[in-house]
Protein backbone atom coordinates (compact mmCIF):
# COMPACT_ATOMS: atom_id res chain seq x y z
CA UNK A 1 0.00 0.00 0.00
CA UNK A 2 1.31 3.40 -0.95
CA UNK A 3 1.07 5.64 2.03
CA UNK A 4 2.77 8.95 2.63
CA UNK A 5 3.06 10.92 5.80
CA UNK A 6 2.63 14.65 6.07
CA UNK A 7 6.04 15.05 7.61
CA UNK A 8 7.65 13.69 4.41
CA UNK A 9 6.50 16.69 2.41
CA UNK A 10 8.14 20.00 1.60
CA UNK A 11 7.88 23.01 -0.65
CA UNK A 12 10.49 25.08 -2.47
CA UNK A 13 9.96 28.38 -4.22
CA UNK A 14 12.62 29.81 -6.52
CA UNK A 15 14.87 26.93 -5.41
CA UNK A 16 14.69 27.99 -1.76
CA UNK A 17 13.05 25.79 0.83
CA UNK A 18 10.09 27.45 2.48
CA UNK A 19 10.75 25.97 5.87
CA UNK A 20 8.80 25.43 9.08
CA UNK A 21 6.07 23.95 6.95
CA UNK A 22 3.07 22.31 8.58
CA UNK A 23 0.47 21.98 5.83
CA UNK A 24 0.57 22.14 2.03
CA UNK A 25 -2.76 22.37 0.30
CA UNK A 26 -2.72 22.04 -3.50
CA UNK A 27 -5.89 22.44 -5.45
CA UNK A 28 -6.71 22.35 -9.12
CA UNK A 29 -10.21 22.93 -10.28
CA UNK A 30 -11.88 23.33 -13.63
CA UNK A 31 -14.98 25.44 -13.59
CA UNK A 32 -17.71 24.39 -15.93
CA UNK A 33 -18.89 26.75 -18.62
CA UNK A 34 -22.65 26.60 -18.83
CA UNK A 35 -23.89 26.12 -22.38
CA UNK A 36 -27.52 25.56 -21.60
CA UNK A 37 -29.82 27.28 -24.05
CA UNK A 38 -33.49 28.00 -24.05
CA UNK A 39 -35.44 24.84 -24.59
CA UNK A 40 -32.91 22.52 -22.97
CA UNK A 41 -34.30 20.30 -20.27
CA UNK A 42 -31.02 19.54 -18.58
CA UNK A 43 -28.10 21.81 -17.78
CA UNK A 44 -25.35 21.54 -20.34
CA UNK A 45 -21.78 22.63 -19.92
CA UNK A 46 -18.29 22.24 -21.26
CA UNK A 47 -14.95 22.22 -19.46
CA UNK A 48 -13.58 25.58 -18.47
CA UNK A 49 -9.97 26.53 -17.96
CA UNK A 50 -8.17 24.81 -15.08
CA UNK A 51 -7.21 27.00 -12.15
CA UNK A 52 -4.45 25.88 -9.77
CA UNK A 53 -3.39 27.24 -6.42
CA UNK A 54 -1.25 26.02 -3.60
CA UNK A 55 -1.30 27.18 0.00
CA UNK A 56 1.59 26.83 2.39
CA UNK A 57 0.91 26.90 6.12
CA UNK A 58 3.74 26.94 8.62
CA UNK A 59 5.30 28.49 11.67
CA UNK A 60 6.43 32.03 11.04
CA UNK A 61 10.20 32.29 10.85
CA UNK A 62 11.55 35.04 8.65
CA UNK A 63 15.09 33.68 8.58
CA UNK A 64 14.01 30.87 6.29
CA UNK A 65 12.78 31.04 2.70
CA UNK A 66 9.61 32.60 4.07
CA UNK A 67 11.26 36.01 4.06
CA UNK A 68 11.92 35.85 0.32
CA UNK A 69 8.26 35.07 -0.22
CA UNK A 70 7.14 37.93 2.01
CA UNK A 71 9.42 40.30 0.16
CA UNK A 72 7.81 39.31 -3.13
CA UNK A 73 4.80 41.29 -1.95
CA UNK A 74 6.09 43.61 0.75
CA UNK A 75 8.92 45.35 -0.99
CA UNK A 76 9.15 48.71 -2.70
CA UNK A 77 8.95 46.92 -6.01
CA UNK A 78 6.84 43.78 -5.66
CA UNK A 79 8.41 40.91 -7.58
CA UNK A 80 6.27 39.88 -10.52
CA UNK A 81 8.64 37.21 -11.79
CA UNK A 82 7.13 33.80 -12.38
CA UNK A 83 9.23 31.41 -10.35
CA UNK A 84 9.57 27.66 -10.06
CA UNK A 85 7.63 25.99 -7.28
CA UNK A 86 8.18 22.37 -6.27
CA UNK A 87 5.74 20.52 -4.03
CA UNK A 88 7.23 17.29 -2.68
CA UNK A 89 4.76 14.79 -1.30
CA UNK A 90 7.55 12.39 -0.36
CA UNK A 91 11.01 11.62 -1.68
CA UNK A 92 10.87 11.31 -5.46
CA UNK A 93 7.23 12.30 -5.68
CA UNK A 94 6.93 15.87 -6.81
CA UNK A 95 4.76 18.37 -8.61
CA UNK A 96 6.83 21.05 -10.33
CA UNK A 97 5.63 24.28 -11.87
CA UNK A 98 8.62 25.59 -13.82
CA UNK A 99 8.71 29.37 -13.99
CA UNK A 100 5.00 29.32 -13.33
CA UNK A 101 4.26 30.41 -9.77
CA UNK A 102 3.86 33.69 -7.97
CA UNK A 103 2.68 34.83 -4.55
CA UNK A 104 -0.85 36.17 -4.44
CA UNK A 105 -1.18 36.82 -0.72
CA UNK A 106 -0.02 35.80 2.70
CA UNK A 107 -1.47 35.95 6.19
CA UNK A 108 0.21 35.95 9.56
CA UNK A 109 -1.82 34.94 12.59
CA UNK A 110 -0.77 35.51 16.17
CA UNK A 111 -3.09 33.11 17.97
CA UNK A 112 -4.29 33.10 21.52
CA UNK A 113 -2.38 31.50 24.33
CA UNK A 114 0.63 29.26 23.89
CA UNK A 115 0.16 28.36 20.25
CA UNK A 116 2.83 29.41 17.76
CA UNK A 117 2.47 32.28 15.33
CA UNK A 118 1.62 30.96 11.88
CA UNK A 119 1.96 32.11 8.31
CA UNK A 120 -0.16 31.10 5.34
CA UNK A 121 1.03 31.83 1.81
CA UNK A 122 -1.06 31.45 -1.33
CA UNK A 123 0.59 30.87 -4.69
CA UNK A 124 -1.06 31.08 -8.09
CA UNK A 125 0.13 28.42 -10.53
CA UNK A 126 -0.11 29.49 -14.15
CA UNK A 127 1.62 26.66 -16.00
CA UNK A 128 0.91 22.97 -16.06
CA UNK A 129 2.53 20.81 -13.41
CA UNK A 130 5.20 18.29 -14.22
CA UNK A 131 4.77 15.21 -12.12
CA UNK A 132 7.55 12.93 -11.00
CA UNK A 133 6.56 9.72 -9.29
CA UNK A 134 9.61 7.57 -8.81
CA UNK B 1 16.87 20.79 21.83
CA UNK B 2 16.55 17.30 23.24
CA UNK B 3 14.40 16.60 26.29
CA UNK B 4 17.55 15.69 28.19
CA UNK B 5 19.19 19.02 27.38
CA UNK B 6 15.96 20.84 28.20
CA UNK B 7 15.82 19.19 31.59
CA UNK B 8 19.38 20.36 32.25
CA UNK B 9 18.62 24.02 31.52
CA UNK B 10 15.43 23.89 33.57
CA UNK B 11 17.30 22.44 36.52
CA UNK B 12 19.95 25.13 36.17
CA UNK B 13 17.28 27.81 36.27
CA UNK B 14 15.68 26.34 39.36
CA UNK B 15 19.04 26.14 41.08
CA UNK B 16 19.94 29.74 40.26
CA UNK B 17 16.50 31.20 40.99
CA UNK B 18 15.77 29.26 44.13
CA UNK B 19 19.27 29.67 45.48
CA UNK B 20 19.43 29.10 49.23
CA UNK B 21 15.70 29.63 49.77
CA UNK B 22 15.38 26.04 50.97
CA UNK B 23 17.22 22.78 50.34
CA UNK B 24 16.26 21.14 47.04
CA UNK B 25 15.53 17.45 46.52
CA UNK B 26 16.52 16.68 42.93
CA UNK B 27 15.17 13.68 41.05
CA UNK B 28 16.88 10.47 42.08
CA UNK B 29 19.52 12.22 44.18
CA UNK B 30 20.06 11.22 47.81
CA UNK B 31 18.41 13.80 50.06
CA UNK B 32 17.83 14.13 53.78
CA UNK B 33 14.96 16.52 54.55
CA UNK B 34 15.64 19.15 57.19
CA UNK B 35 14.12 18.30 60.55
CA UNK B 36 12.09 21.47 61.08
CA UNK B 37 12.28 23.54 57.88
CA UNK B 38 10.76 23.60 54.42
CA UNK B 39 12.28 22.04 51.33
CA UNK B 40 11.60 21.87 47.62
CA UNK B 41 11.10 18.67 45.66
CA UNK B 42 11.61 18.81 41.89
CA UNK B 43 10.06 16.27 39.52
CA UNK B 44 9.72 16.07 35.75
CA UNK B 45 6.68 14.35 34.28
CA UNK B 46 7.32 13.98 30.58
CA UNK B 47 4.38 13.67 28.24
CA UNK B 48 3.71 13.02 24.60
CA UNK B 49 5.61 14.27 21.59
CA UNK B 50 4.17 15.38 18.28
CA UNK B 51 5.41 16.35 14.84
CA UNK B 52 5.27 20.12 14.37
CA UNK B 53 6.84 20.80 10.98
CA UNK B 54 7.67 18.81 7.88
CA UNK B 55 10.89 17.61 6.36
CA UNK B 56 14.53 17.34 7.29
CA UNK B 57 15.31 19.76 10.08
CA UNK B 58 11.66 19.76 11.06
CA UNK B 59 10.50 20.27 14.59
CA UNK B 60 8.99 17.93 17.12
CA UNK B 61 7.17 19.28 20.15
CA UNK B 62 7.64 17.35 23.37
CA UNK B 63 5.50 18.28 26.32
CA UNK B 64 6.04 17.86 30.01
CA UNK B 65 5.05 19.08 33.43
CA UNK B 66 7.53 20.38 35.96
CA UNK B 67 6.19 19.58 39.39
CA UNK B 68 7.49 21.72 42.25
CA UNK B 69 6.46 20.56 45.69
CA UNK B 70 7.07 22.60 48.82
CA UNK B 71 7.26 20.43 51.92
CA UNK B 72 6.86 22.16 55.27
CA UNK B 73 6.46 20.97 58.85
CA UNK B 74 2.82 20.20 59.61
CA UNK B 75 0.71 22.14 62.07
CA UNK B 76 2.56 25.40 61.40
CA UNK B 77 0.01 27.11 59.18
CA UNK B 78 0.16 27.59 55.43
CA UNK B 79 1.46 31.15 55.23
CA UNK B 80 5.12 30.36 54.80
CA UNK B 81 4.57 27.45 52.42
CA UNK B 82 2.15 29.51 50.33
CA UNK B 83 4.82 32.19 49.97
CA UNK B 84 7.35 29.58 48.91
CA UNK B 85 4.89 28.11 46.43
CA UNK B 86 4.41 31.54 44.89
CA UNK B 87 8.16 31.92 44.62
CA UNK B 88 8.28 28.55 42.88
CA UNK B 89 5.52 29.60 40.49
CA UNK B 90 7.29 32.82 39.60
CA UNK B 91 10.43 30.95 38.54
CA UNK B 92 8.75 29.42 35.53
CA UNK B 93 5.33 31.01 35.04
CA UNK B 94 5.07 31.77 31.29
CA UNK B 95 8.83 31.70 31.18
CA UNK B 96 10.70 31.17 27.93
CA UNK B 97 14.44 30.80 27.90
CA UNK B 98 16.51 33.21 25.87
CA UNK B 99 18.56 32.05 22.90
CA UNK B 100 20.16 29.53 22.53
CA UNK B 101 17.63 27.78 24.78
CA UNK B 102 14.47 29.36 23.36
CA UNK B 103 13.22 25.91 22.47
CA UNK B 104 12.06 25.50 26.05
CA UNK B 105 8.92 27.40 27.05
CA UNK B 106 6.55 27.23 29.98
CA UNK B 107 2.85 27.90 30.02
CA UNK B 108 0.66 29.10 32.86
CA UNK B 109 1.57 27.46 36.14
CA UNK B 110 -1.18 25.90 38.24
CA UNK B 111 -2.35 27.21 41.55
CA UNK B 112 -1.02 25.63 44.75
CA UNK B 113 -2.44 22.18 45.43
CA UNK B 114 -2.23 21.27 49.11
CA UNK B 115 -1.78 17.81 50.50
CA UNK B 116 -1.16 16.21 53.86
CA UNK B 117 1.31 13.45 54.51
CA UNK B 118 2.19 11.69 57.71
CA UNK B 119 5.00 14.07 58.58
CA UNK B 120 4.70 16.97 56.17
CA UNK B 121 2.37 19.50 54.72
CA UNK B 122 3.00 19.82 50.98
CA UNK B 123 2.00 22.49 48.50
CA UNK B 124 2.45 21.50 44.86
CA UNK B 125 2.51 23.67 41.76
CA UNK B 126 2.55 22.17 38.27
CA UNK B 127 4.20 23.99 35.39
CA UNK B 128 3.41 22.72 31.88
CA UNK B 129 6.19 23.18 29.39
CA UNK B 130 7.03 22.42 25.79
CA UNK B 131 10.33 21.62 24.14
CA UNK B 132 10.93 22.09 20.42
CA UNK B 133 13.29 19.47 19.12
CA UNK B 134 14.96 19.88 15.72
CA UNK B 135 15.05 16.51 13.98
CA UNK B 136 18.05 15.86 11.70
Amino acid sequence: MADFLGREGSLTFAAAAVSNCRVINYQTSRPKVITTVKGDRREKSRPGIPVSTITFTGLLDSVTGQLDVINDLDSATPDETLKTLVFTVATGKTWTWTSGAYVTDYRIVSPEGDASVTIEIDFALVVEATLAWV
Amino acid sequence: MSPDAAQDVIEQRIESQWGATTPIAWPNVPFTPPATASWLKVDFIWGAGSVMTKGAGGLNAVTGVLQLAIFSPKDTGDGASDTLAETARAMVNRFRFASPNADVMFGAVSGPVKQFEESWRSVIVSAPFRVHEAVP
